[in-house]
């Protein structure tokens, strides 16, 4: 990581239309749509709240618009800790710690973790409509504080549950931040077409149904409100933002690409040759709402151009391209049983149903779900969450909250787990307040991996091997070295 | 999983079907589905007083709804005559149940799935899944892997367009209906956006919902009933879903349930399951 990786809030400098930096497996890039990128004036870049920070401090370019846990421990300790991306809010495990030790930050710096405090019972809805709890919350262990506090936990005057979670990708969003129906193919006009009987979340300001895939519990439903809310929570602005600057940030956004732009051995995937799915200009000039599922458009393309006959014996690189071919084919043709996963399973598939990773990563250049993607994975909720089975690679001692959910007798329990679960963050249920989606998290992209470690929404997998292990554990699916290291190495380049 | 033949308006239809089937042939049961493994893609069976019956295969979502493992399943339906499948007796249903066609077995159209609905509750008994069993050929629409069907191809669909309404403008009335135990019409939601439509269009000045509870009348001549609260929960997120999809300003919604039991007779008990929506312009 060069010393150019990080930009500061208010720095001032033009961007050019396309940057590079280096990162674990080549280079990441960023590429704007509009041309180079004044920062003086733009309010993504300008410190507009009160602690200092800016949207950018949380999505860096260097980091493919999200944030790496190893940016934020390099601005740890170039900065000592005073940078705002640590502020007291969001960037330690409780506003009430003393937040000049560094175990108060120890979710960002270990995990890359920001605290989101959301107000709990929750009794409305993103877009007004009236919510009621189908369950109880009881917190059983509290490594941050945060949840029994006096001040900002759940039995405070103005009661609000503490969850961890990693910052999301703002790249890439014409995929991602569209009306629901708009470009994406078959939506089921209002409907959530994968859950059938839901109606899709409008957006109070424009009116409009809205693809519900921003955010990783979908609770805004645009990227205007998202803005105003990050300002207010996140920023810690006085004022709200102008019209003239949501508008501002939201134009900003959504010409923004970013994904892996070259591998270790010196492939460039911006020039021509490249695999058509690589790099950044690919993202930009593809078509979106595109289902990937299927071999007429498959989710990543052709990495034909890196196909050879045979691999030269010797030559790392064109064994490196054969690895990265065969891991698509793992990812896109190998089947195993997909199981228990609400939202998956429980939408027509039957429980197990024999697929492959390309079924849920189906929207194609991004590799998120299509239809808004919200799924038990496992990532938060017990058995599969439970940190000594889900995080190997961090030290044994617990560090997130773990809830007890208990689901009212009249409540639809969870498809899985029932109606009792143990979770460190119940996700969509605290915004939908249903305990059929506790546990559910909004699919992740997955361009730019390379550039932003640690993965899944609490940071659990510290890197990309770490992701492969977890599906290999959750789905029992048998992967054999040589498949894990063909996918590793296949994510590594998207 | 967009699936884009998946259609809002489906219905459940009467088919003649439902009135030559006679009692002898009727299979309806609560039972622990079997998961029967193939080269391709699995089977869904499911064991009834000794004797295996296929159910239908694994789809996409736009098809029937398959069973989940952890969980009994109500399976309603008759026998559908023809080989076995899987191993086990096929049945199939009065009801459209699926309007993709699901696959073939040794060269055979399969037929219409019977009504499954999982059970609310988990059963961590319900876990059999059997091994690939190399006599058994299915080929489904779609495969275990990415789809090779050709909707998958197909254009974007235009925006469905809101229904013209011309005077005299009369009561409406929708109906939904739901799998056993369920709150969410999933074959049938698109209901309540033609209600909506409707509504939008005259201008209503009321809109009535009502939910029902239902039963089934089983094989062995027991009932199996829905749980008392159904009706209620049914009425409640049908008003929720017509709030969010839209009613006119000013109009009035009347939200109600009758939690006693719809009458049973082990044949149009899958209609009984139901919640309706009356507008009156």
């Amino acid at each position: 990581m060069g010393a150019d990786y990080w930009i500061a809030p208010g720095q001032g400098t033009v961007l050019p239309a396309q940057v590079r930096f280096a990162d674990a497996s080549g280079s990441v890039g960023t590429q704007f749509a509009h041309g180079p990128v004044t920062m003086r004036g733009n309010p993504f870049f300008e410190p507009l709240g009160t602690n200092g920070r800016a949207c950018v401090s949380c999505h860096q370019p260097g980091s493919a618009m999200g944030l790496s846990v190893v940016a934020i421990r390099q601005r740890w300790q170039e900065t000592r800790g005073k940078d705002p991306l640590f502020a007291a809010i969001d960037g330690s495990n409780c506003p009430s710690l003393s937040q000049d030790q560094e175990a108060s930050h120890s979710l960002l710096l270990k995990r890359g973790l920001f605290r989101v405090s959301l107000p709990w019972p929750r009794t409305v809805g993103p877009d007004g409509s009236p919510v009621e709890p189908e369950f109880t919350i009881e917190v059983v262990r509290d490594p941050s504080g945060c949840n029994t506090d006096p001040k900002y936990g759940l039995s405070a005057p103005d009661p609000h549950i503490s969850v961890f979670r990693r910052p999301r990708v703002v790249a890439n969003l014409k995929y991602l931040a569209v009306d629901a129906g708009a470009n994406i193919y078959g939506a089921a006009g209002p409907f959530n077409a994968k859950r059938l009987a839901m109606v899709m979340d409008r957006d109070p300001e424009s009116g409009r149904y809205s693809a519900m895939n921003i955010m990783s519990d979908a609770r805004e439903p645009s990227l205007r409100m998202q803005a105003r809310d990050a300002s207010r929570d996140h920023l810690q602005v006085r004022e709200p933002l102008t019209e003239a600057q949501l508008q501002s940030i939201v134009d900003f956004e959504s010409q923004v690409y970013a994904a892996q732009q070259s591998d270790a051995w010196g492939d460039d995937f911006a020039a021509a040759g490249a695999p058509a799915a690589l790099g950044t200009e690919n993202l930009l000039q593809s078509p979106s709402g595109v289902l990937g599922d299927n071999f007429g458009n498959p989710a990543f393309k052709s990495f034909v151009p890196w196909q050879q006959p045979t691999v030269p014996p010797g030559d790392a690189r064109a064994s490196f391209h054969a690895s990265v071919i065969r891991g698509y084919d793992v990812f896109f043709n190998r089947p195993f049983w997909i199981r228990d996963v609400t939202h998956i399973n429980t939408v027509g598939l039957g429980n197990p149903a024999k697929r492959t990773c390309v079924t849920c990563h189906n929207l194609q250049m991004v590799g998120t779900d299509a239809s808004a993607g919200w799924g038990d994975l496992g990532t938060t909720n017990e058995p599969w969450a439970s940190e000594a089975i889900s995080s190997p690679g961090y030290d044994s001692k617990p560090d997130l909250p773990l809830f007890k959910i208990v689901c009212k007798p009249e409540a639809r329990p969870h498809p899985f787990l029932g109606r009792v679960i143990f979770t460190h963050d119940p996700g969509r249920a605290l915004i939908s307040g249903k305990c059929y989606d506790v546990g559910s998290i909004v699919m992740g992209q997955l361009r730019g991996l390379a550039a932003r470690a640690p993965y899944f929404a609490s940071g659990s997998a510290p890197d990309l091997r770490a992701v492969v292990d977890f599906y290999d554990r959750r789905f029992n699916i048998g992967l054999s070295e040589q498949e894990r290291t063909d996918l590793v190495n296949f994510l590594s380049v998207l | 999983m967009l699936r884009a033949s998946w259609q809002p308006t489906l219905l459940l239809v009467v088919a003649t079907a439902a009135i030559a089937a006679t009692p002898s042939e009727r299979r309806n049961f609560v039972a622990c589905p079997v998961l029967q493994d193939t080269d391709n893609v699995p089977c869904w069976l499911a064991r009834y007083q000794g004797e295996l019956y296929f159910l239908g295969i694994q789809t996409d979502s736009g098809g029937w709804g398959p069973p989940w493992l952890g969980h009994r399943v109500l399976v309603e339906g008759r026998l559908a005559g023809g080989p076995r499948v899987c191993g086990g007796i096929a049945l199939t249903s009065d009801y459209m149940t699926s309007n993709i066609p699901s696959g073939s077995a040794d060269g055979e159209s399969l037929p219409m799935p019977p009504v499954v609905s999982v059970m609310r509750e988990l059963d961590a008994s319900c876990n059999e899944l059997l091994p690939a069993d190399p006599r058994f050929h299915i080929l489904g629409r779609r495969g275990p892997g990415p789809n090779t069907a050709a909707s998958a191809l197909r254009s974007p669909p235009p925006p469905a367009a809101a229904p013209t309404v011309t005077a005299p403008y009369g009561v409406q009335a929708f109906t939904l209906t739901y799998d056993f135990d369920s709150e969410l019409a999933s074959r049938t939601i698109g209901e309540a956006l033609k209600a909506a439509q409707y509504a939008q269009a005259v201008q209503a000045r009321s809109i009535a919902i009502i939910g029902r509870r239902g039963s089934t009348l089983l094989s062995d001549g027991s009932l199996a009933e829905e749980i008392p609260d159904i009706a209620r929960l049914r009425a409640q997120e049908l008003a929720k879903t017509l709030h969010k999809l839209g009613l006119p300003a000013g109009s009035a919604l009347s939200v109600r349930w009758d939690a006693n039991l719809e009458p049973a007779d082990g044949i149009k008990d899958p209609q009984r399951r139901r919640a309706e929506i009356v507008v009156t312009p």
